[in-house]
């Protein structure tokens, strides 16, 4: 297992470690640089609309970029384990970043309350992040291209950034709506675009499983 | 002889993409439901020109919020790609000067993402009129919105997709590229310090409002024809200077093998 897990990180080029990194650097010296009034609304957007960009552009170049693809899947290892590997390196990249941001935040002065207590304020990030960590992976395999799984990914953060508006006030949309969590942290609705978020990701971890067992398509 | 050669290459290859492709048919079957979802007042919106150039110009403006998008992802592994299957070494062994292979790349791309933006308008717009029974020249007007409103992004957004990744790593590039185009377009100065509101906004507001008669907000000031020029020549500038940095950088990089 040791083994496998430093085979990962390696096989990851080290921008999955440096561009949260800088990226989170970049948003704490802005917020540190805001007025007060519009901290929290910076930090907001770092957690809750930037990480799942990050999270879902990563996991798309997850699987298809290793040099010795043809060698992992000539192995008998099972596809669960490749995804964990694969994907959990991101989703744990960004928790740390998540995390060491909100201390940041917190050391700034910057009250992150209206987001809800902190167990609540983690959902507004990991959920998106969890459900575009797997569209990434999924958007990849499909198109048998991490640059079409980054193009899917990009598409839909912009679209849903830019129509927010639009889906929050469409009953049925909403719900898969990446950004309803950070946008309506503590109203009724969450609970049920979180769990649809949820399922989603659920489905499509099973349809990358059943697309990593199809090893012939990415060779 | 070479250079159109190459440019016809790269056309070929970036257009074949099939993932894109798909893609952008996902991402543009979304956009004619929500075309379908706006309370259009159908008899009103194509009585006269000013009427159907503003609903062309409107409906270019909704496609310059993705397609953008999947263009500078799409274009940024292609200049890398030819580094990483030793495609470069062969060209060096020509005698191909390497602004003549910055540019039939460039141009080969570009044109080839600007031939599918064509295709979605025109379809979308044929789609329009057959669904509401609109003149044709409806499709003629959609054409001209996506040249003027798209063509200068697309242009700007292929140069630095090629460029870029040559100094950094190609994912990385897309990520940042993907927030940019929201941050550098269309994130209010109010919210953020933002490019959004100068002559470098490629989202193709100028020409909405200076061309197309369409004020986006109350609080957005006029804008003239002058000014549309002005912000087509900087993105086109900035697309070029963004070429010279990168045919510097590839001399630069082979001088030192």
């Amino acid at each position: 297992m040791h083994t496998w897990f430093k085979y990962t990180v390696q096989a990851f080029q080290k921008d999955l470690f440096w561009l949260p990194l800088a990226l989170m650097g970049l948003f704490s010296l802005i917020a540190w640089m805001l007025p007060a009034e519009k901290q929290y609304d910076t930090a907001r957007s770092f957690i809750g609309f930037l990480l799942p960009l990050i999270a879902g552009g990563f996991s798309a170049y997850a699987f298809l970029e290793d040099d010795a693809l043809e060698l992992q899947f000539s192995t008998q290892r099972p596809a669960w384990r490749m995804i964990v590997e694969r994907l959990g390196i991101v989703a744990v990249v960004i928790a740390a970043t998540s995390l060491i941001f909100q201390g940041i935040a917190a050391l700034l002065g910057i009250s992150l309350a209206p987001l809800g207590g902190f167990l609540q304020r983690q959902l507004v990030w990991l959920v998106p992040s969890l459900c575009m960590i797997v569209i990434g992976g999924v958007g990849a395999l499909l198109s048998r291209s991490s640059s079409g799984g980054l193009a899917f990914i990009g598409s839909l953060w912009i679209i849903q950034l830019l129509l927010r508006g639009w889906f929050i006030r469409q009953r049925v949309w909403r719900n898969i709506l990446l950004f309803y969590g950070v946008m309506d942290p503590l109203g009724n609705n969450r609970i049920a675009n979180q769990l649809t978020l949820l399922g989603i990701a659920i489905l499509l971890m099973v349809v990358i499983h059943n697309l990593l067992k199809k090893q012939e398509r990415y060779i | 002889m070479k250079f159109f050669g190459l440019l016809a290459y790269e056309y070929r290859m970036s257009i074949q993409r099939r993932s894109m492709l798909i893609i952008m048919g996902i991402f543009t079957i979304f956009y004619g439901y929500l075309w379908m979802q706006m309370d259009l007042d159908y008899d009103m919106a194509f009585v006269s020109r000013e009427a159907m150039l503003s609903e062309a110009g409107q409906a270019a403006f909704f496609i310059n919020l993705f397609f953008p998008v999947i263009a500078g992802i799409a274009a940024a592994d292609r200049a890398v790609r030819d580094t990483k299957l030793g495609v470069r070494e062969i060209l060096q062994a020509t005698e191909l000067k390497n602004s003549t292979y910055v540019l039939g790349k460039y141009l080969g791309v570009s044109l080839s993402l600007l031939s599918m933006i064509v295709f979605i308008a025109t379809a979308v717009s044929l789609f329009v009129v057959f669904l509401t029974e609109a003149p044709l020249a409806f499709v003629l007007y959609s054409l001209l919105a996506v040249v003027v409103l798209s063509g200068p992004a697309i242009f700007f957004v292929t140069a630095f997709s090629l460029a870029c990744p040559l100094v950094l790593p190609v994912r990385a590039y897309q990520i940042l590229f993907t927030g940019y185009w929201y941050w550098g377009n269309y994130l209010s100065p109010q919210v953020l310090p933002t490019v959004s509101d100068t002559l470098l906004n490629a989202s193709g507001k100028y020409a909405l409002m200076g061309l197309f008669g369409v004020q986006i907000s109350v609080n957005t000031p006029l804008v003239s024809p002058m000014d549309v020029a002005a912000n087509i020549v900087v993105l086109l500038t900035c697309a070029g200077l963004a070429l010279m940095v990168m045919t510097a950088y590839i001399n630069w990089r082979e001088s030192r093998v």
